[in-house]
């Protein structure tokens, strides 16, 4: 094979076969995209992330796919994105059989490749990345927190890609791995409270209209919670393309940064511009569910809701769905898990409402915190989604005027 | 007659083959039927024919990286196009091409789109990124 990149002589063995075929594609694969968008050489990584892994997604195509290629094993720690619906609860969803049976032929495929089961778009909470380490990573929110909030780099890798990188532990060096592309194009000055994840999540979307494939910095968000930035970054994976935002006070790059913000292009996004994207999508009074947990919750996420739904005695009228990791389920303790119970809030895991067979859960007209949720569900779904702020979606809930 | 043209190897390999072009962008994932290689896109100009054993000419892939799996599954069952030419190959159908054997060719210059027409007949040389028509 024709190549133009640096190979060592341990690339070049697995790209001449001597690993197995599978290898050998995974390596030829890396090595195309990397001649074709010019990289010089492959690059180690010390996580990948393997995306696009729902059945509802990948259908048959991906399953024989994943089923061929776990014959072998990935090379890096691997983690992966969330399935069509919880393991435990997927007969309550209805989940039809069939589905069930194809979603866990890709689990398995996936552990016999040696990929951790941790099924969510939030691997930072499972591995935490540090400022320089080189990423392989699906799923473009988690993507955009790693480069932006963690200092560490990736590029947006799509599916097939993040296969390949788990198997051969390595990327070619291009794109945000490289210094050079590792500065704003577009200085971003907010003038808007963001007082909830719903305003960071807007936020992100509105700033990823604007720049699309180009690098944010974004200035004057204040002292933002983690849990907000993890909104804005959702927000901005679901309207661009760009793996990397630079955040004031936040992304750990920035004060090693030489900037010249008079030859930045500038915008400026005020609180109207904000209300107008909520608008659109409407602030309805009443829903079939409340979905909260895109991107998936964290541990303060989940308490936060235990705080509001504490103050009532009854249940919610209408179910609050909280959607997390497995990871991060364990920590709740059983009190928390009970009180959820009586009061109609569901906890589940593994699973993202985007990714699943949303046809069979019966439901019509959701109510949500995240713009990226509203996106997809009524993109891809069809499903009436309202916008409104957490706690609001809580009063919603429980019907409080 | 025929008319040779010089463009980038991307996956190698050597067919003959009919044309089917496109002048709009493809993305495999909702375009195009695994089972069958058609063009299920309703609006689309080549709707209801097939990709299968052609030389499919596009100007460049978008859409889900899913794509890359619906290449290989066309491959799979065996309704996959012999070969793919683009203006420039993105990286679904580079990723696709590769799992699927199937030769790629790309950067081949302006002068070849606007001479290729569906049911010409090209000889693709992907080892050397030659393209011949013959008419």
């Amino acid at each position: 094979m024709v190549y133009t990149m640096y190979l060592t002589r341990e690339e070049e063995a697995i790209l001449s076969g001597k690993h197995g075929p599978e290898y050998q594609k995974a390596m030829k694969a890396l090595v195309k995209l990397g001649d074709a968008l010019g990289a010089e050489k492959l690059v180690k990584v010390v996580h990948a992330h393997i995306s696009g892994i729902s059945y509802q997604n990948i259908g048959d195509a991906g399953l024989d796919f994943l089923e061929e290629y776990s014959k072998v094993k990935v090379r890096t720690y691997t983690t992966c994105n969330p399935l069509g619906f919880d393991m435990d609860l997927w007969k309550e969803m209805g989940i039809p059989e069939e589905f069930y049976a194809k979603q866990l032929r890709i689990v398995g495929a996936l552990k016999r490749m040696g990929v951790n089961g941790t099924f969510t778009c939030t691997p930072y909470y499972i591995r935490k990345p540090l400022i320089g380490e080189h990423l392989a990573w699906g799923e473009s929110n988690a993507v955009l927190y790693a480069n932006s909030v963690c200092g560490a780099r990736t590029n947006r890798e799509g599916g097939p890609s993040t296969v390949f990188a788990a198997l051969v532990g390595k990327v070619p060096y291009m794109g945000v791995h490289v210094d050079e592309n590792r500065t704003p194009q577009v200085l971003i000055k907010v003038n808007a409270p963001l007082k909830d994840q719903l305003y960071a999540g807007v936020l992100g979307y509105i700033v990823g209209t604007y720049v699309k494939d180009k690098v944010p910095l974004i200035r004057n968000i204040g002292r933002i919670s983690d849990d907000m930035v993890k909104a804005l970054c959702a927000g901005l994976g679901t309207s661009s393309s760009t793996p990397l935002c630079f955040l004031e006070n936040i992304s750990p790059e920035i004060p090693k940064m030489k900037l010249k913000y008079s030859e930045l292009e500038k915008i400026e996004i005020d609180a109207q511009s904000l209300n107008d994207v909520i608008e659109a999508y409407g602030t309805p009074n009443s829903a079939d569910a409340i979905f909260l947990g895109c991107p998936h919750f964290s541990y303060g996420e989940i308490m936060e809701i235990y705080r509001y739904i504490s103050k009532y005695n009854r249940k919610a009228k209408t179910p609050i769905v909280l959607v997390t990791s497995r990871r991060v389920f364990k920590e709740v303790s059983l009190h928390v898990k009970l009180l959820f119970e009586r009061r109609n809030v569901r906890l589940i895991r593994d699973t993202c409402f985007a990714v699943s067979p949303f046809k069979y859960l019966g439901m019509r007209k959701v109510l949500t915190n995240s713009i990226k949720q509203a996106y997809y569900l009524s993109n891809i779904h069809g499903v009436k989604v309202g916008l409104c702020e957490t706690k609001k979606c809580i009063e919603v809930a429980f019907e409080e005027k | 007659m025929v008319m040779e043209f010089k463009g980038r190897g991307l996956v190698e390999g050597y067919v003959e083959g009919i044309a089917l072009v496109s002048k709009e962008p493809i993305s495999f994932l909702g375009d195009i039927d695994p089972g069958t290689g058609t063009i299920i896109r309703k609006n689309h100009e080549l709707y209801s024919l097939t990709i299968k054993n052609k030389v499919f000419v596009f100007p460049y892939g978008k859409g889900s990286t899913v794509g890359s799996y619906i290449i290989y599954r066309l491959r799979k069952n065996n309704v996959a196009p012999k070969a793919i030419l683009n203006i420039r190959s993105d990286p679904v159908v580079i990723v696709g091409c590769v799992i699927s054997d199937i030769p790629l060719v790309d950067m081949l210059p302006e002068k070849f789109f606007k001479e290729i027409g569906s049911g010409d007949k090209v000889i693709v040389d992907a080892y050397k990124g030659i393209v011949r028509i013959l008419k």
